[in-house]
């Protein structure tokens, strides 16, 4: 995509869904990340039956947030 | 009556006797002997909320299909896919964590306000002037929840177990171990 297809509105789609899609996954991986760390803190104040699982959830949050990065800088 | 000295698990373990777990601020000769979480019915909201947003984006695939080229269709898909699963995922460990503790010396109720918030109140049973349940609307009826007050002397926070199941029981288990 030109910078003059995005002036004269010809690659202005193509430039929000790349633009949108890298912000979210970015932000996405703010959220993880946060999440994944008050996980570990609830997890270690008190032990529950299916601690480790809520842990691996929360860890496959991040890394499918990293995945989401990469397809969205080089998919589209 | 519920016996509170044999373990049992109840309402999809939202109404727990003798479950087993510790806690950090746990003292060496203090046994949990009841753990409550909210009736799983009322978590029915935030399910819902769920499966509508996948029927919006399968709506909004509809529309936009002739629009987009597939790359762009199959991004923002998984974009919004991963954001309504994170949504239940959210609410999940909300409730999940949100949990209320009696144990053979106080009582204490763990609250995760937004995941991010922290709070925890406790009491011990000397301390304990009035526990009371209430139960109303006819979800609660049916499904036998309710609401459980601990009022407390003084300036000492009160307690509340809010939509446990069988708050009824729940006060009768306090009030034997309070004696």
């Amino acid at each position: 995509m030109e910078f003059s297809e995005l002036l004269t509105g010809v690659g202005f789609i193509d430039f929000f869904v790349k633009a949108f899609s890298v912000v979210f996954s970015i932000l996405y991986l703010i959220y993880s990340l946060v999440i994944l760390k008050q996980t570990k803190i609830m997890v270690k104040s008190i032990s529950l039956t299916n601690s480790p699982f809520v842990v691996l959830i929360s860890r496959l949050q991040v890394f499918i947030s990293l995945i989401l990065i990469i397809l969205s800088v080089y998919l589209i | 009556m519920i016996d509170h000295t044999v373990p049992a698990h109840h309402t999809f373990h939202s109404f727990c006797i003798k479950p087993g777990i510790r806690f950090t601020e746990q003292r060496d000769d203090e046994e949990v002997i009841l753990k409550l979480r909210a009736h799983p019915i009322t978590q029915l909201p935030w399910m819902l909320n769920g499966m509508i947003l996948f029927i919006v984006l399968s709506f909004i695939d509809w529309v936009f299909f002739k629009s987009l080229t597939p790359d762009q269709l199959f991004i923002i898909n998984l974009l919004s896919i991963v954001m309504i699963l994170s949504y239940l995922w959210f609410n999940f460990i909300s409730y999940y964590f949100n949990i209320g503790l009696v144990t053979n010396k106080r009582i204490i109720d763990m609250d995760y306000h937004s995941v991010m918030f922290r709070e925890i109140s406790e009491t011990n049973f000397d301390k304990i002037e009035d526990v009371s349940a209430l139960s109303s609307g006819y979800f609660a009826s049916l499904f036998n929840f309710g609401d459980v007050f601990v009022q407390t002397a003084g300036t000492i926070v009160n307690i509340q177990f809010l939509k446990v199941p069988k708050a009824g029981e729940v006060v009768s288990i306090i009030n034997r171990l309070a004696k």
